[in-house]
């Protein structure tokens, strides 16, 4: 009776174990994060993007916020478990250890006349005699008598004493703290152990095996499909024209898959005409243009068609089944124009280059559809290359207040941009007509807006010059600065739906050859990361020169100083290519604002190869470059902790053993060399 | 052939065929996803685990003492089940081959003696296999052989051996390139982690009637226990019979301090004649890694498996209790008993003292023989630089093995000593699993997490 009872209460404190163990550590990390989230708004402040209701904080979304499965699991996991103690708490007070003293109401180390005046005291009030309640006479039983008995009579108080119970030694029992109904194996639990055992052990592992396969089969790790990726690999071209990227933008398999309706066909008809002069067709036989149009692959068709809604800002005329389209599609864009970028600068040429133009093609595409600015706007109007575009993701800008200031002789973005404040105010209003709380709205988007500055060096390390075929390390400190001093902020997007963090692409390409050297993406939002991996490549870099401790610390804490500044380190290593001088501009580009990028040009001479370094290197052979030529761009320690791993190396050490023997005699290496190969030969004659 | 006479690696040749073989990963010339080796890897480890708790068809009893019980954490064995030899067979085919060319009695010239000197290993693996299974058989670890019958002893037999072949071939597999890092290791961090998550959560209770009350064998479950039941956790964190708190902490503070020594290194700069690229030549702290304590407790063990053995029948002679004296599975006396884990720091000093002397200075000695069998001294890694075209700054090329020298022993010494006196502290704060076994695992699952990281740095 009693052991079932203390059973019943250890499964409890089992199960309240396993889940405390992970509840405890993650509900204080939520609550933590919760107490400690950044109050600062890194958003754009403009009335424009509150109206997209992007950042929208209602009462309800905040409620709706909160009340997310994870947490409502928490809640519920707490009021489990604080049940759970209760319970326990509950159930253990009946299960306590002997203690005679304690069952006689007494301190421990009393007289014996003391123990009897308590024994005479309880038996009062539970003997059988006086108290008819089985209950009290069970207690008398079980519990009086024999704690009055382990104090009184001498071989039970030895018992006691020695083994912890009057009755002497007691066994040792051994049990396992689950419910009764698991343990007998014998009757129903057969069948419930049998379905544990198969549902959880064999099944569930088997499942998630099988939709992790068949997902990662079609998924790359950036949860973009294969089929993509090899789509956009055979379409790009070394001179795609950034308006063609469209098209190969648009054969994405994540696009074929939104299904095509019928009853699209005519609000689809109604959005081709309204954007029909952004689709570089050709005006002198529109009608075979048209029809060659919609004679492409239906969801290609519908695909482009909504991006270009996006481009126009006509998305407000599209049906309900469309505008869920349209989401998707804008959604899905962001992912796969950074795959897109990334199959440009793929290496292709034979020295390892990719494509600068169809890369710098992406990044502009990117630009317009986040900005929502279209293709036609920037093209170049003489004065900057990027046309109009930059006004047009400015607030209340439309082409017609851009005409009113290009008549006061501001015609690019930058001089609009280093107008001091009253001028500007004054201009916007006076001669383009605006509110002041517009205008307002626009310098609140001028201040958001990033300046970015790169410092960039290329060198071989711890060498004078580059000569062929060296590892070139690329050090590159990206910089950036807004007006309002945020550095990781989120872009003034109003037309995109979604949440869209800025990230740059530095690509360092020859731009006459068309080649990128060099790609890497930067984000300026993850500063703790950023720290990180800063101090870990200078760390590497400096150990691998040869540097001291106290070096490496000072590089270490200046690159950590920068990081928080606002810059970001790029790092690379790339192979230097034949002899020449080459003229490389450094590309520093943003995916979502546009009119903010930089180039930095950058002279690399490359020297013609010498024997070897300059670095007062003393060889005692005379043939060194003959030797190893092979490619080894890494030494692996080899960790032969295994006994497999290193009988492989057995051989070489034999040899390596013959040869020693026989060059010890003679100093000089090469002749090391010849005597082990004559002496293999000779052995092979044998 | 080209030496003429007779080869030892001949022999092998009549039973290439008949021995199972993976195709090599590497010969295909097929670079396998990282996926792909997960998949392999998790894979290999379900089997293993399956086979552990799969009992043996045809056994009588497998109560008593156990006489392999220290070493089953070490060879990643459960007695009673297909995984009763453990990795055992594996490993000592290894070191046997290991020594063997080692000392050159056999000879290793190409790629064809390279294939039969793996087909030599994998055959005097199941030859071990056979021999152990037959032993254990006889000897009536499974009850009489009366008992169980010539059949039932027979398929005993061959249950042990075919699952000793499956563990070869798992172990082939990942060997050769379809997974990450080797089976052996893989399959003792996980018995050990098994042990550690078992002691933690074990749901198991025990009851001293009168003493104590019920108790959890699991550490923390018992902590939760006392911290709701009673108002002392003091029972939590000291009692002795069963695991408690202050060894699971010390299981993890030996963990940390050895990921924490596998950062230290130093880092000797290189140069490339090709690219002229610097670069740093690592050399860690703890340059043979865990392999002193895989040799030391080889060592060990075989040297309690003959004492043990010596003692149950020559009792009585002086040299043979000097060297060790039994009860069950325990020494109790003599050499042995010496460089046993003593129970208690301060109840026997000299006990102690002995002990940590000795695990150190084996650890270095072995660590420092080991660089030189395995091909991994500063005249093999000298040679090896110079193949790759590196060179040390203001160094003549005959100066790389001096220079290399400097550090290598010393390096291989020290880091040897550093994994004796860690394995002596998780034997003294009583670690859960023993202290070889610490080491092994977390060295272990270091290397896997580093291998991982590379593979998914050269795939991005």
């Amino acid at each position: 009776m009693a052991a079932s009872e203390e059973n019943s209460a250890l499964f409890p404190i089992f199960i309240l174990t396993i889940m405390a163990i992970p509840l405890v550590p993650y509900t204080m990390v939520k609550l933590s994060r919760a107490v400690a989230k950044k109050q600062r708004t890194i958003h754009c402040q403009c009335l424009e993007c509150d109206r997209s209701g992007k950042y929208k904080r209602s009462l309800f979304k905040k409620i709706s916020n909160f009340s997310t499965w994870s947490n409502l699991t928490l809640v519920l996991l707490w009021v489990v478990m604080i049940f759970l103690i209760y319970y326990t708490k509950n159930m253990s007070r009946e299960t306590q250890v002997f203690d005679p003293f304690s069952i006689l109401g007494l301190e421990p180390g009393v007289s014996d006349s003391e123990i009897k005046k308590a024994y005479r005291r309880l038996s009062i009030q539970y003997h059988p005699d006086k108290n008819p309640d089985p209950e009290a006479n069970k207690y008398f039983v079980e519990s009086i008598s024999k704690a009055y008995q382990a104090l009184t009579d001498p071989v039970s108080r030895e018992n006691f004493e020695k083994y912890g119970h009057p009755d002497g030694r007691q066994g040792f029992q051994m049990g396992i703290a689950l419910p009764k109904f698991l343990l007998d194996i014998d009757g129903a639990s057969g069948g419930i152990l049998l379905l544990w055992i198969v549902g959880v052990c064999i099944l569930l592992p088997l499942v998630i095996a099988v939709i992790y396969l068949s997902r990662s089969s079609k998924y790359t790790g950036n949860y973009v499909m294969h089929q993509t990726l090899s789509a956009y690999y055979y379409l790009m071209k070394p001179s795609l024209a950034p308006s063609k990227v469209m098209d190969v933008f648009t054969k994405a398999a994540e696009y074929m898959e939104i299904p095509v309706r019928r009853t699209d066909d005519e609000p689809l008809q109604k959005l081709f005409m309204s954007v029909r002069s952004e689709l570089n067709l050709d005006p002198k036989n529109m009608k075979q243009e048209q029809a060659k149009f919609w004679k492409q692959h239906p969801a290609i068709v519908k695909t482009e068609l909504l991006i270009q809604a996006q481009l126009t800002r006509e998305s407000g005329v599209l049906s309900p089944a469309l505008q869920g389209d349209f989401r998707r599609v804008l959604e899905l864009a962001p992912r796969l124009l950074e795959e897109l970028l990334k199959m440009a600068v793929l290496p292709r040429t034979s020295q390892g280059h990719g494509w600068l133009r169809p890369a710098v093609g992406v990044v502009e595409l990117s630009q317009c559809i986040v900005q929502a600015v279209p293709l036609s706007a920037r093209k170049s109007s003489g004065v900057s290359s990027e046309g109009i575009s930059p006004f047009l993701q400015l607030p209340h800008f439309s082409d017609a207040v851009v005409k009113k200031i290009a008549r006061k002789k501001v015609k690019s973005f930058q001089e609009l941009q280093e107008m001091s404040l009253e001028d500007r105010s004054e201009l916007l209003t006076q001669v383009a007509g605006l509110s002041a709380t517009d205008v307002d709205d626009i310098e609140k988007v001028l201040e958001m807006m990033p300046s970015l500055t790169v410092d960039i060096t290329c060198e071989t390390e711890g060498e004078e010059g580059i000569q062929e075929g060296d590892i070139v390390t690329l050090q590159a400190w990206v910089t950036l600065k807004r007006p309002n001093g945020l550095i990781g902020a989120l872009p003034h997007s109003p037309y995109f739906p979604f949440h869209k963090e800025e990230n740059y692409w530095v690509l360092l390409a020859d731009s006459v050859s068309n080649n990128v050297w060099f790609s890497q993406k930067v984000s300026f939002m993850d500063e703790g990361g950023a720290i990180t991996a800063a101090s870990k490549t200078i760390s590497d870099a400096m150990e691998g020169s040869g540097a001291g401790v106290k070096e490496t610390s000072d590089a270490v804490r200046e690159a950590i100083e920068k990081v928080k500044g606002g810059s970001r380190l790029v790092m690379g290593k790339l192979q230097a290519p034949s002899e020449g001088t080459y003229n490389l501009t450094c590309y520093c580009m943003c995916d979502s604002w546009i009119g903010c990028d930089k180039k930095t040009s950058l002279k690399v001479k490359v020297l013609k190869r010498t024997r070897a370094g300059t670095r007062g290197f003393v060889s005692d052979e005379g043939a060194i470059a003959e030797e190893g030529m092979e490619e080894e761009d890494e030494i692996e320690e080899e960790d032969y902790d295994d006994d497999y791993e290193s009988e492989y190396s057995e051989d070489e050490d034999d040899k390596k053993d013959v040869v020693e023997k026989k060059g010890s005699k003679k100093a000089n290496g090469t002749v090391k060399k010849k005597e082990s190969s004559s002496e293999e030969s000779g052995s092979e004659e044998e | 052939m080209r030496r003429g006479g007779f080869r030892v690696l001949d022999m092998v040749k009549p039973f290439l065929p008949y021995l199972p073989e993976v195709q090599s990963a590497f010969e295909k010339k097929k670079k396998v996803p990282l996926r792909e080796k997960v998949i392999y890897t998790l894979t290999t480890l379900f089997v293993f685990l399956v086979c552990s708790q799969l009992p043996l068809y045809g056994i009588h009893s497998t109560t008593g003492a156990d006489p392999f019980y220290w070493m089953r954490a070490i060879l990643a064995s459960s007695r009673g089940t297909l995984m009763e030899l453990g990795i055992g067979p594996i490993i000592t085919s290894g070191l046997v081959m290991q020594f063997l060319t080692g000392s050159k009695i056999i000879q290793v010239n190409d790629e064809e003696d390279h294939a039969l000197l793996n087909a030599a290993q994998k055959l005097l693996g199941v030859l071990i296999a056979l021999g152990q299974a037959v032993t254990y058989v006889l000897s009536g670890m499974y009850g009489p052989v009366a008992q169980l019958g010539v059949g039932n002893a027979l398929l005993i037999v061959l249950q042990l051996v075919f699952a000793g072949v499956i563990l070869q071939c798992l172990d082939e597999l990942l060997q050769k390139g379809y997974g990450l890092g080797s089976a052996i290791s893989l399959f003792i961090a996980t018995s050990l982690c098994e042990s550690v998550i078992w002691k933690a959560f074990s749901p198991v209770t025990f009851n001293n009637i009168g003493r104590s009350g019920q108790e959890f064998e699991g550490a923390l479950i018992s902590l939760f226990h006392n911290l709701i039941t009673k108002s002392s956790i003091r029972q939590a964190f000291f009692r002795q019979s069963l695991p408690n708190v202050t060894n699971l902490l010390a299981t993890v503070l030996v963990f940390l301090i050895v990921v924490y020594l596998q950062g230290f290194r130093v880092v000797l700069p290189v140069w490339s004649k090709n690219s002229r690229q610097g670069s740093g030549y690592p050399i860690k702290l703890l340059y043979t890694s865990n392999m002193p304590i895989i040799l030391q407790s080889a060592l060990v063990s075989n040297l309690y498996f003959i004492s043990q053995l010596l003692y149950n029948n020559f009792s009585g002679s002086f040299l043979v209790n000097l060297l060790g004296q039994w009860r069950g599975p325990t020494p109790v006396g003599g050499l042995a008993y010496l460089i046993t884990a003593p129970s208690s720091l301060a109840a026997h000093p000299c006990h102690t003292l002995f002990y940590i002397v000795f695990m150190l200075s084996t650890c270095a000695f072995l660590s420092k023989t080991w660089i030189e069998v395995s091909g991994s001294s500063a005249r093999d890694v000298a040679k090896q630089l110079k193949k790759q075209g590196m060179w040390m700054d203001g160094h003549r090329d005959s100066n790389l093995h001096k220079e290399l020298n400097r550090y290598i022993p010393t390096t291989a010494a020290f880091g040897g000593m550093c994994i004796g006196a860690l394995t002596v502290l998780a034997d003294l704060t009583g670690a859960i699993g023993s202290g070889t076994g610490i080491l092994l695992a977390v060295t272990t699952i270091y290397q896997f997490l580093d291998t991982f990281d590379k593979e998914l740095a050269t795939e991005s």
